[in-house]
């Protein structure tokens, strides 16, 4: 595969199995620099999966993943890439909000080295950019859950990446919650950070977002602009399988096919 | 007390106590950290098998010990990265395999089961110079790796996954931490012996947690309660003539046991320092288990009186009490 200038990463044909049943079937992705692409689908669509294997932390049985031009194996530069995870470990205890944050600069360090005045400055400006400057010493389990998850956006901050890779941000989070988060990330971009977002809803990052790649059962269903995806809320809901916060279907409901009309791939 | 240092055993015994209370919960802390508290009790047991070697051959036990513990160790991380350690099988055929072979080898030495029991449970005359020169270099190496190399350590240690998107050689920082705790019980049969070894790597550090907030403040900490405890426990001995290993972990656990009530009150003080203005419970809502998106998030000073419910805060919100939980609010 051609890797165009600009990509910041680019996945072509990717084919994951996870105990012997393939999760992800020829999924192809890429996001250029500064552009911010939606990761939807239904629940176990494979979304996850997807950004777990862009970023190296699971195998693929085939194709491959180019992060800002060098393929993944050789891939090194880390420090450009900032990943929110949907959960961490590190929420579980044992740590403050800054000693979290901190994680997030050792692409950047040496072994053996303390944190440098750049590596202080960096860790307190993440924290005070996602609004917690008054809880940089709480200890992580005192904080809300939507706090903790700020924490995690925070922690991939520290590093000043250059892409930003965000595993459903949003979920179960209040909506005043999820401003703040779209504030935060409104002015990454502005910045000319890429994003990556895995999302269940649009919700407040609508206004962000410049490409919707919609996944279902493990094959790209849609990948353009986010145009009606996610507005016809009247639509959904009524099918048990679902969530009810889904607002995108897999490919056994017929509706997400109307809904989706000629973007989608015969 | 200062007469137990005119003897020049003691003096290396203490020494020895000494810097076993600096490495085991300098270690322990990210094993703790990494949920293998029952691995230096394992490990323990592979390195027995280390002693019936040098009880065999006549060689010195700690280098021996140091050896087999290590091996034992980065088999079980290997295993265990490979995905192969299937349930905890894998560690028991090897930490029992590691028991037994002490066992057998003490007894074809001529030594018998007995001559083991110096090694479980710690002897302060048995520390010899040559013993004391290997546990100096060996402790300062494993101080300066897991102070050092702290933040990658830590990282790796919470949450490997953000720990890889980092760049960081996750599985070989993996090995280093189990071989240290390797070298760490190997070193330790002198002072509180194998069997209790583990112990010193998980209650002062346990204890640490209790005390003081962040993983460094409790890194530091532990590393303090295990010097105290091990020092007191391994002079106690001296005037007891008991194993010193039995001292140094019942005086930890007693640290421990402290530390309960002391974190609780902590928690208690921190929980009603932002009480604010009474309640209006006007519109009492019907209790359910979780609450719809909640637009106010609640934090201490929120505006919102908070009260300590168990383990946790909840805030009183419209006649209802909130209680955060992962990504939402149960109603309690």
């Amino acid at each position: 595969m051609l890797v165009e200038a600009g990509m910041v990463l680019a996945a072509n044909d990717l084919t994951v199995e996870r105990g012997g049943l393939p999760v992800l079937r020829g999924v192809s992705i890429s996001v250029r620099a500064g552009e911010a692409v939606a990761l939807m689908g239904g629940n176990g669509s494979g979304k996850s999966t997807l950004v777990r294997t862009l970023l190296g932390l699971l195998p693929h049985r085939r194709g491959e993943v180019h992060l800002f031009g060098s393929p993944l194996q050789d891939f090194r530069d880390w420090s450009r890439i900032g990943y929110v995870p949907q959960r961490s470990p590190a929420l579980l205890g044992g740590s403050k909000v800054k000693e979290v944050v901190a994680a997030g600069r050792l692409a950047r360090r040496r072994p053996f080295r303390p944190l440098s005045r750049g590596d202080r400055d960096a860790i307190d400006h993440a924290i005070a950019l996602v609004g917690l400057a008054d809880l940089v010493n709480a200890d992580i389990t005192a904080l809300s859950g939507g706090q903790q998850q700020r924490v995690l956006v925070a922690r991939a901050l520290a590093g000043k990446p250059d892409l930003l890779v965000l595993d459903e941000p949003t979920s179960g989070i209040d909506l005043e919650q999820q401003q703040v988060l779209a504030g935060v990330l409104a002015g990454l971009l502005a910045q000319g950070t890429s994003l990556l977002v895995v999302l269940h809803e649009v919700g407040p990052l609508r206004r962000l977002i410049d490409r919707a790649v919609v996944l279902s059962d493990g094959r790209v269903l849609h990948d353009g602009p986010l145009g009606d995806l996610g507005q016809h809320r009247s639509g959904v809901g009524t099918h048990q399988h679902h969530d009810h916060a889904s607002q995108l279907h897999d490919d056994r409901d017929h509706s997400t096919e109307t809904l989706l009309g000629g973007a989608m791939d015969p | 007390m200062i007469e137990i240092l005119s003897y020049p055993f003691m003096q290396r015994a203490l020494i020895a106590a000494l810097l076993t209370g600096l490495i085991a919960p300098a270690i322990g802390v990210y094993i703790v950290q990494r949920r293998l508290s029952l691995l230096g009790d394992g490990l323990g047991h592979v390195a027995l098998a280390g002693v019936g070697l040098a009880l065999l051959t006549g060689a010195a036990p700690i280098p021996i010990a140091v050896a087999a513990c290590v091996a034992g160790a980065v088999v079980v991380e290997i295993l265990r990265q490979r995905g192969k350690a299937s349930g905890d099988v894998g560690l028991a055929v090897l930490f029992y395999g590691g028991l037994a072979a002490g066992v057998f080898l003490s007894g074809i030495s001529g030594v018998g089961a007995a001559g083991l029991t110096q090694y479980l449970f710690g002897s302060l005359t048995t520390v010899t110079p040559s013993d004391l020169r290997l546990i100096t270099v060996l402790a300062i190496v494993i101080l300066v790796i897991t102070l050092g190399l702290s933040p990658q350590l830590y990282a790796v240690s919470t949450d490997e996954e953000f720990a890889r998107t980092q760049g960081l050689g996750v599985r070989l920082y993996h090995i280093a931490v189990v071989s240290l705790a390797a070298i760490t019980v190997a070193l330790a049969m002198r002072t509180v012996g194998l069997l209790l070894v583990s112990a010193l790597m998980v209650v002062p550090v346990a204890a640490a947690r209790n005390l003081v907030r962040g993983f460094t403040a409790a890194l530091l900490c532990a590393v303090g309660i295990g010097v105290a405890t091990a020092v007191g426990g391994a002079a106690a001995s001296f005037y007891v003539n008991a194993a010193p290993g039995a001292f140094i972990v019942l005086l930890a656990i007693a640290v421990f046991v402290v530390s309960w009530p002391v974190s609780y009150f902590l928690r208690r003080r921190n929980a009603t320092a932002v009480l604010p203005e009474p309640v209006d419970d006007d519109e009492l809502v019907a209790p359910h288990m979780i609450t719809e998106d909640h637009p106010h998030r609640h934090e201490p000073g929120c505006g919102h009186p908070a009260m300590q419910h168990g383990d946790h805060t909840d805030f009183i919100h419209e006649g209802h009490r909130h209680a955060a939980h992962a990504d939402h609010y149960d109603e309690h």
